[in-house]
């Protein structure tokens, strides 16, 4: 007999949407993961957020699985998370950690929240009695609340807790609770865990304009917000009311808006030499909300120093914040505010452009607020005994963000590493999870096998009788607001139902055996339960169901707290109870037509396929192979390595590209599970989910071969951009910075004797003609030349003409460091860019001293272009072969740009690194390690369990329009001209329902919403009230 | 006779507009018992029969409710709601329903406030139309 191996648990510290990722991408592999968070809620920042660029919306749902949905949460993630294998604790902080790698004992210390939620009616009466009122933290003190309190509005479960600070103790709200659930005499506890590894995802502090002196002269009144102030500003949850934005001083609308940015960050004298990296694009969406959103007549200015726009789709989002909404962006940097006795607020700048001094008044001013990292790194590294680098931050390997130096099984994501956006959050919490997972199969962990219940077979052609089970919820009084036996009594009149049991507790233990008991005996072949918080429990009911033999997909769950509630102030309890029996109608008619629905396993090829051999490529294939997953390696080029491993020796922050790669390659070769195919093309492919078949051409023998797997990672990198601006190519003088870093590197250029040497930036980038987009590493790419040539000759005078310095994050210490070094930097604007033209043999350049104000020439002994990045041509045949999206740039398009950043719609196709968007060698690795696991979660399950809830097609009705194959935004449905039929892949289907509206003769529909159902909820709904009124 | 109280059904994505009246809800603000909710996983699988069959069935108004453009978990289906629903409303004319009965509107998660404006002012907007001329018909026939 096997020993049984211990299931792999995983302490995920800190809920932001980074620590959510890490645990929902554990939990979907089969780990048990253990959240934490300090707070009392779940959500980070992300919590406060109701925005996210590029849509200017919210979008959280989408980081939900999207296969195996039954097992997590289908509601709106700003509510809260469920999943089976994953246990929340909230307002929870870690005390110390024993043990070591593979076996840690982790101490919680769990605040007393004196509200037991499990006990928690949610009627919070409460709240309305309690006498004390403070400044609400989550609305940053724009509105009040009591000192018991739900620190998040829109959290479900409610979750309130009491600020002990606050509370004078006065035992009001232990009077008016009835379910007890109040205990002000509670105590916080020490719980010990065991856990196999830890990722800390605790994000960091912000900026906080009281605390900080250097913040002063800005922080003069209370209109002078923060950014996530004014985050809560537009919130309709915080303080946003009739369309307009309201001044905190006195509710008055605001309508000048100012936004300063770098506040906290990029000061050296505070030793804070970085930039927060997320301010920009925050202030650009603020900017841009505040226009659409705060009435007519909202002017938004951005003082800023670099508009750093270097994430994907960030330079296209400001130049619509600019040319479609009309924000104005002044870069200087404003020294202070006033404030004038009428409370508006005047800033003094100075505009580059005119050259002249303005002063001007606004009525709310906003703080780009940063990063302050250390203490939170100072924190963890005390209590895990792991060491700081020289900046004072958590030591991590060197090629990577996630793993900590010498410390197995300690890993880091989120703004840990540096604020991040959401798509780097996404990434980063994927990638954690797969560094997790790498480790715990390393130490023989096993996953969660799940109690195998025989799903009762259904027949659908009996006629429909429904047994309602009503839950009691144990003796928490919390149902008082519903007379059980009135109705009972009600439900028991409908047609169809066949008996209403009233089950004690269904959640409780005893009570789900008793609840088995009551509920086999029943003649009914359908059920419907009622109960509180439906989504929480609804797998574990449906478990009980199966266990009482029902067929689980005839079973249906609803809020029975909830929907009495909805849009009800103070209702009686008969009001309410007849609101109820009135709602549980229309559940009845929908279970009533409910088809039994069958939940099929399609197997899923085991080999995963991985394009492009590159930095990006081979990390994923080592990710994977090492997880025991056969992986072929396809590469255009006759070596591994990509652009950076075969050309750059060394990077501004220390790294070896070319080093690292040979050392990779190595490990590529030996490996056994890697097969490599050099030379190499995918040229297309057939098959559809799990089972691909892709054709590989070989380019020198011309031969063919053909490739069957169930995964595909594309990391196609791309390679320096050309251009012919500026003389490229007409003389040796004039140079790439790719070309000047090879030929410092190899010494075949010399610059001992040189005097004059100018960088230009964004060279046919961030135009509209060319590269719209930001290169994100050429910046980096400039410094570390300029340096290298002022270490070589230390008398060369090196200029750096350039649009914004995209130095983000910690980058920004090379930044300081070359303007000590004495690299000067001129800025120059896209509409004055600088002229070149051949003198003697040598290249002259002309352009505006910004500073001075006038035109500069200068003979350049060398002039060198930054040409930005170009995404592989290969994508085009790649996209295609897979049926994916091109951006208007040629990267390939993931589906969703903040929070599906490395996946496609359709499941099983990932994409890493630069075919993504230009990134720095970290950022490629940490990508390629998060499509590495996405593949490995998705292959490990070894067949794709659909949902039992997708589209199917009658085929009878069906005129082969294939308009539904059209219209389908998962590219689900298919035309087989085989069998010339409309085919679903059932896995592929996220039940939508698109296809069911477009066809026009009801040949398509979706199992569990169809036409049929939704007519009788109608019904049901627009139903006389009368008809279920009790007689008196 | 009491005073006319319009029915109106409602159709609300599972995602932002189901989640933004159970916002409202659980915050305390009440909204007109007149708008019966039907949850639907998304605005686009709002088929144009349901709306029919509402309207049929006694409804005053039909509210559909969805994502922000842009902002649809299916990616794009509140943008074939707008398509559909600018189409049958012009349908719906044609039988005598005004437009002012079938109404699209996009209510976010966290827009509980809003969803509460909308439904007092649809409810109130329909008081003032009365009851759906198809139901008229109904009461002169039957």
């Amino acid at each position: 007999m096997a020993e049984k191996k211990p299931t792999g648990t995983v302490l995920v510290a800190g809920a932001g949407i980074s620590g959510i990722k890490a645990a929902i991408e554990l939990a979907e592999v089969g780990y048990k993961v253990l959240l934490t968070d300090a707070s009392t809620q779940i959500g980070g920042i992300l919590a406060k957020l109701d925005y996210q660029f590029p849509t200017d919306h919210c979008g959280m749902c989408r980081m939900l699985p999207m296969v195996g949905r039954e097992y997590s949460s289908q509601y709106c993630m700003r509510k809260s998370l469920f999943h089976e294998n994953i246990e929340i604790m909230p307002f929870a902080e870690i005390q110390a950690v024993h043990g070591d790698a593979g076996n840690y004992k982790v101490d919680l210390l769990k605040r007393a929240r004196y509200v037991d939620p499990s006990l928690c009616n949610e009627l919070e009466e409460c709240i309305a009695v309690c006498p004390v009122e403070v400044a609400d933290e989550f609305n940053h003190g724009l509105t009040k609340r009591r000192a018991i309190y739900q620190a998040i509005p829109h959290n479900t479960p409610k979750m309130l807790a009491i600020d002990m600070q606050a509370c004078t103790s006065c035992g009001e709200c232990v009077k008016v609770c009835t379910s007890g659930a109040i205990n002000l005499e509670a105590q916080d506890e020490m719980e010990t865990r065991e856990v196999h590894s830890i990722i800390l995802a605790s994000g960091v502090k912000l900026y906080n304009t009281r605390e900080f002196e250097d913040a002063k002269s800005y922080a003069v009144s209370p209109d002078v917000v923060s950014s996530l102030a004014f985050e809560r500003m537009m919130s309709s949850s915080g303080s946003y009311r009739d369309g307009e934005i309201k001044r905190p001083s006195d509710g008055k609308p605001a309508k000048n808006i100012a936004w300063i940015q770098c506040m906290g960050s990029r000061n050296r004298r505070q030793k804070r030499d970085y930039c927060s990296s997320i301010c920009c694009m925050f202030a650009l969406k603020e900017a841009v909300l505040a226009k659409e959103k705060g009435g007519p007549g909202v002017e938004s200015t951005i003082f800023y120093m670099d508009m750093r726009t270097f994430g994907k789709g960030f330079q296209q989002y400001r130049d619509d914040a600019v040319e479609k909404h009309g924000v104005n962006l002044i870069r200087c940097r404003v020294q202070g505010v006033m404030k004038k006795p009428d409370g508006a607020l005047e800033i003094r700048y100075f505009d580059p452009e005119t050259n002249e001094f303005f002063i001007k008044e606004y009525d709310l001013v906003v703080l780009s607020t940063g990063q302050i990292p250390y203490e939170t790194h100072k924190k963890w590294a005390d209590l895990l005994n792991v060491g700081l680098d020289s900046r004072g931050l958590l030591a991590t390997e060197e090629y990577s963000k996630i793993r900590l130096a010498g410390k197995p099984g300690l890993f880091i994501c989120g703004s840990l590493m540096g604020l991040t956006d959401v798509s780097e959050a996404m990434s980063s919490g994927i990638a954690a999870a797969g560094e997790a997972t790498k480790f715990l199969c390393g130490i023989g962990a096993d996953t969660v096998k799940e109690e195998e219940i025989p799903e009762p077979t259904a027949n659908e052609r009996e006629l429909s009788q429904v047994s309602v089970a009503l839950c009691k919820c144990g003796e928490k009084p919390g149902a008082e607001g519903i007379d059980y036996a009135l109705l009972s009594a009600e439900l028991q009149k409908y047609h169809s139902v066949g008996e209403v049991q009233i089950v004690e507790s269904f959640c409780k233990d005893n009570g789900e055996t008793a609840a088995v008991d009551i509920l086999s005996q029943t003649k009914c072949n359908r059920l419907l339960i009622g109960a509180c918080q439906p989504f929480m429990y609804r797998q574990n009911l449906k478990n009980v169901a199966r266990k009482a033999g029902f067929n689980s997909s005839l079973v249906e769950v609803f809020d029975l707290f909830g929907i009495a509630r909805q849009g009800m102030t103070q209702p009686s309890i008969k009001e309410w109870t007849m609101r109820a029996a009135h709602e549980v109608r229309a559940d009845i008619e929908k279970l009533n037509f409910k088809p039994a629905l069958h939940v099929s396993a399609l197997p899923i090829n085991q080999n995963a396929l991985v394009v492009g051999g590159g930095f990006g490529g081979m990390q994923s294939a080592l990710s994977l192979a090492i997880r025991g997953v056969p992986v072929h390696l396809v590469e255009k080029d006759g070596q591994l390595g990509g652009y950076l491993g075969n050309n750059v020796e060394a990077t501004v922050d220390g790294l070896a590209p070319m080093a690292k790669a040979q050392d990779m390659q190595l490990k590529v070769y030996q490996n056994k599970n890697i097969t490599v195919h050099l030379n190499c093309e995918v040229e297309s492919t057939v098959g559809t989910l799990g089972s691909f078949e892709s054709k590989l051409v070989y380019k020198d023998s011309g031969e063919t071969s053909y490739l069957h797997h169930g995964a595909v990672i594309m990391a196609t990198g791309g390679h320096e951009g050309a251009t012919t601006e500026y003389g490229l190519g007409t003389s040796d003088l004039v140079m790439t910075q790719g070309q000047l870093k090879k030929g410092l590197a190899s010494g075949d250029i010399d610059v001992s004797g040189t005097e004059n040497i100018v960088m230009i930036q964004c060279v046919g980038s961030r135009q509209k003609e060319g590269r719209r987009y930001c290169s994100r590493i050429c910046c980096m790419w400039a410094i570390a030349n300029a340096l290298k040539i002022k270490e070589k000759n230390p008398d060369a005078r090196v200029f750096i003409l350039y649009r914004d310095v995209m130095t983000y994050g910690f980058y920004e210490q090379y930044y300081s460091k070359a303007r000590t070094a004495g690299i000067i930097f001129m800025n120059y604007s896209l509409d004055n860019k600088p002229q070149m033209e051949m003198v003697e043999g040598k290249p002259v350049v002309k352009f505006m001293d910004t500073v001075l104000n006038e035109e500069i020439e200068l003979t350049a002994d060398l002039l060198v272009l930054s040409t930005g990045v170009d995404p592989e041509e290969s994508n085009n045949k790649l996209a295609s072969a897979f049926k994916v999206g091109l951006n208007d740039d040629g990267f390939l398009a993931e589906a969703d740009s903040k929070w599906r950043p490395i996946e496609f719609q359709q499941v099983g196709l990932y994409l890493a690194g630069t075919a993504h968007s230009p990134m720095p060698l970290k950022s490629v690795i940490m990508q390629a390690e998060a499509a590495a696991q996405k593949a490995y979660a998705y292959l490990s399950g070894r067949e794709v369990h659909t949902a039992g809830v997708v589209s199917k097609v009658k085929d009878a009705h069906c005129i082969r329009c294939q308009r539904c194959v059209n219209i389908c935004p998962y590219g689900a449905r298919s035309y087989d001209d085989m069998e010339n039929c409309i085919s679903v892949d059932p896995a592929a289907c996220q039940a939508c329902g698109m296809c069911a509206v477009e066809c026009q003769n009801n040949a398509a529909e979706v199992a569990g919403w169809t036409d049929k159902q939704l007519f009788a909820v109608i019904d049901a709904k627009l139903m006389d009230d009368l008809l279920l009124s009790p007689v008196e | 006779m009491s005073e006319f109280e319009p029915k109106i059904v409602a159709f609300f994505c599972n995602w932002c507009t189901f989640t933004a009246a159970d916002l409202a809800g659980t915050s305390r603000l009440s909204y007109p018992p007149n708008i019966k909710i039907i949850r639907v996983m998304c605005s686009g699988m709002v088929d144009p029969k349901f709306v029919l069959k509402a309207f049929l069935n006694g409804a005053d108004g039909v509210l559909v409710g969805g994502c922000w453009p842009g902002d649809c978990h299916y990616i794009n289906g509140n943008f074939k709601a707008r398509r559909r629903v600018a189409l049958l409303t012009e349908i719906l004319k044609q039988y005598g329903i005004d437009e002012e009965r079938f109404w699209l509107r996009w209510i976010a998660a966290s827009e509980g406030n809003m969803l509460k404006e909308v439904a007092d002012l649809m409810t109130a907007k329909l008081r003032e139309l009365g009851p759906s001329p198809l139901q008229q018909m109904g009461q002169m026939v039957g």
